[in-house]
């Protein structure tokens, strides 16, 4: 993988999905959304603990494994969620 | 705990959600980003709401809200007498809404009872509002839905899954771009460029006053910034916007995220409250709360509650319009439109000057990605009606364009405004809220005293006959 793809986006360290964003930060929905343009790509590091850009990058970079899905699992069911946090 | 539990999922297991968010968005945002709905929902109602005009129709059927009332006889009477429109109503926006939820990723299992909630509700807040002592008792529509969505989620508490209906950014944004079609696009023309100006002197100031306070404090850098583009650009949107671009620690944003909850709530009644002491025009009160708010939904509810007094509480001139106008000038063009450029900026200097723990060039697109998208969708459906009312009289206008075209339209968009309220008030949880006290807070509130006053020095004083006279 070449360096310009060693950024969050591909890490398996970054978490971005709109509900996810949702459930970490408790308040956001209440004036604000995780589905607004002015996100953009944002999310959060669970291995720095930090909010940033999807293209951003570090030397903890840890390329993500392509999604996989159960044999329990057929076609079209609903994704599936880590429990949600109850406090940030 | 959500981070302990992405640390537990099995390295060779992503939970499909995750790998659908991974892509980068791109123009895929069209279909997945709530700014993106808004503008298709919004402009489209525009557009039928036109189509039926032009062929000598109206959408006004549907667009039914409760009417005055002075006994409840004639409260229920009315009700009853349209409830097949508002069956007719709900249905439409829950399947304008709730198909756009459903691409989007949520859950219609949730979704539909939760709306049906909050339009049930909704109701009866109208016609709180549309009772004839409404004013005596400052019983604002918006206030109220304020009010009791807060009532229900502090002190009752509702299922948490409800929360997929409650959609504040959305229907707020959705309802912009309603409103741009009551906003004339020449008043846009005139007015906008004022709004920029002074918007643009009390966010710069009211940044640096939060940034520089909050280093004197010690704080880092990055939070500083994020609580900065809180108090200063727009409200929490401004705060995750800064955040990400700036790479701030995961507990920045909900300090932001807490500060600026609780100070757009106590302006929501602070600064209606202060200017009807001060008895200023609408338009004055609207600018200032443009200046002086953090959120849009948070100001719109304090420029319609102010507005709606007009005429009914002597010594306050104008008209309620003028509050929400002069409002959107100053909040939406003078201060929404510009957050890619802060993020831009703040980005490249956190990059270049800050300490930083990761790395990434930032790139002018920025700008565009993370331009608040809806406000396309605002100025779209001023331009169209504008230009389609451009041959109408003024007479015309308020004879035949208003109460088959425009009126309706601005009828459904109360109705949003009023889904977006109650929406605040049931997200509100003020136990979740993540801890903002000490330095945080004092260099947050000093911004806030500094941004109040300023606006209101600019709004009231040195812009106050520009605003007191917004006109069609």
């Amino acid at each position: 993988m070449d360096k310009s793809t060693r950024i969050c986006l591909n890490c398996r360290h970054f978490r971005n999905s709109p509900r996810y964003l949702e459930s970490v930060y408790k308040g956001l929905t209440s004036l604000s959304s995780a589905y607004a343009s002015v996100r953009k790509d944002d999310g959060i590091c669970v291995e720095r603990d930090l909010y940033l850009s999807a293209s951003a990058c570090c030397e903890r970079y840890a390329a993500r494994e392509p999604p996989q899905r159960t044999s329990a699992e057929p076609r079209g069911t609903r994704p599936v969620f880590p429990p949600s946090p109850t406090q940030v | 705990m959500a981070d302990e539990a992405a640390r537990n999922t099995p390295r060779n297991v992503m939970v499909k959600e995750d790998a659908e968010a991974l892509q980068s968005m791109g123009w895929r945002e069209i279909w997945l980003k709530e700014d993106w709905w808004a503008i298709w929902l919004g402009l489209g109602i525009v557009v039928v709401a036109y189509l039926f005009f032009a062929n000598g129709a109206s959408i006004k059927w549907i667009a039914v809200t409760p009417g005055k009332w002075s006994t409840f006889d004639q409260l229920t009477g009315d009700f009853v007498s349209h409830i097949q429109q508002y069956i007719a109503q709900f249905l439409l926006w829950l399947v304008v809404f709730g198909v756009s939820m459903r691409i989007m990723g949520h859950r219609m299992t949730e979704f539909i009872p939760s709306f049906l909630f909050i339009y049930l509700v909704s109701i009866a807040i109208f016609m709180v509002g549309a009772w004839d002592q409404a004013h005596h008792y400052n019983l604002e529509p918006p206030l109220v839905a304020l009010l009791l969505g807060m009532v229900i989620s502090n002190l009752i508490g509702l299922p948490r899954w409800m929360d997929t209906g409650f959609r504040v950014e959305y229907y707020i944004k959705v309802g912009i771009v309603l409103l741009g079609a009551t906003l004339p696009f020449t008043l846009v023309i005139w007015a906008g460029p004022v709004a920029i100006f002074q918007a643009s002197i009390v966010s710069i100031t009211t940044f640096l006053v939060i940034f520089l306070v909050g280093r004197r404090f010690g704080l880092d850098r990055r939070l500083c910034a994020t609580l900065g583009a809180g108090g200063a650009v727009c409200g929490v949107s401004g705060a995750i916007a800064i955040a990400g671009a700036v790479g701030a620690k995961k507990e920045h944003a909900p300090i932001a995220i807490t500060m600026v909850i609780g100070w757009a709530i106590v302006m929501i009644f602070f600064l209606p409250l202060v200017s009807r002491e001060l008895q200023l025009s609408t338009g004055v009160a609207g600018a200032w709360i443009g200046t002086s708010e953090f959120a849009d939904a948070a100001g719109f509810a304090a420029a319609q509650a102010y507005g709606n007094l007009a005429g009914h509480v002597p010594g306050i001139s104008g008209t309620a319009e003028q509050s929400v106008w002069a409002f959107t000038l100053m909040k939406v063009v003078g201060r929404d439109i510009w957050i890619g450029i802060w993020a831009f900026v703040l980005a490249i200097i956190a990059t270049t000057r800050w300490e930083t723990e990761t790395g990434g060039k930032p790139q002018a697109a920025e700008i565009w990605w993370r331009f608040p998208k809806f406000v396309i969708g605002f100025a779209l459906a001023s331009i169209l009606v504008t230009v389609v009312t451009s041959g109408y009289s003024f007479e015309d206008f308020n004879k035949i364009v208003k109460p088959e075209f425009v009126g309706p339209v601005k009828a459904l968009r109360t109705w949003a405004f009023i889904f977006c309220f109650f929406s605040i008030g049931l997200t509100t949880r003020f136990r979740e809220l993540a801890s903002a006290s000490g330095k945080p807070f004092w260099a947050f509130t000093v911004g806030v005293g500094f941004n109040v006053a300023l606006g209101f020095i600019l709004s009231a004083w040195v812009f106050a006959t520009y605003w007191s006279n917004l006109a069609h």
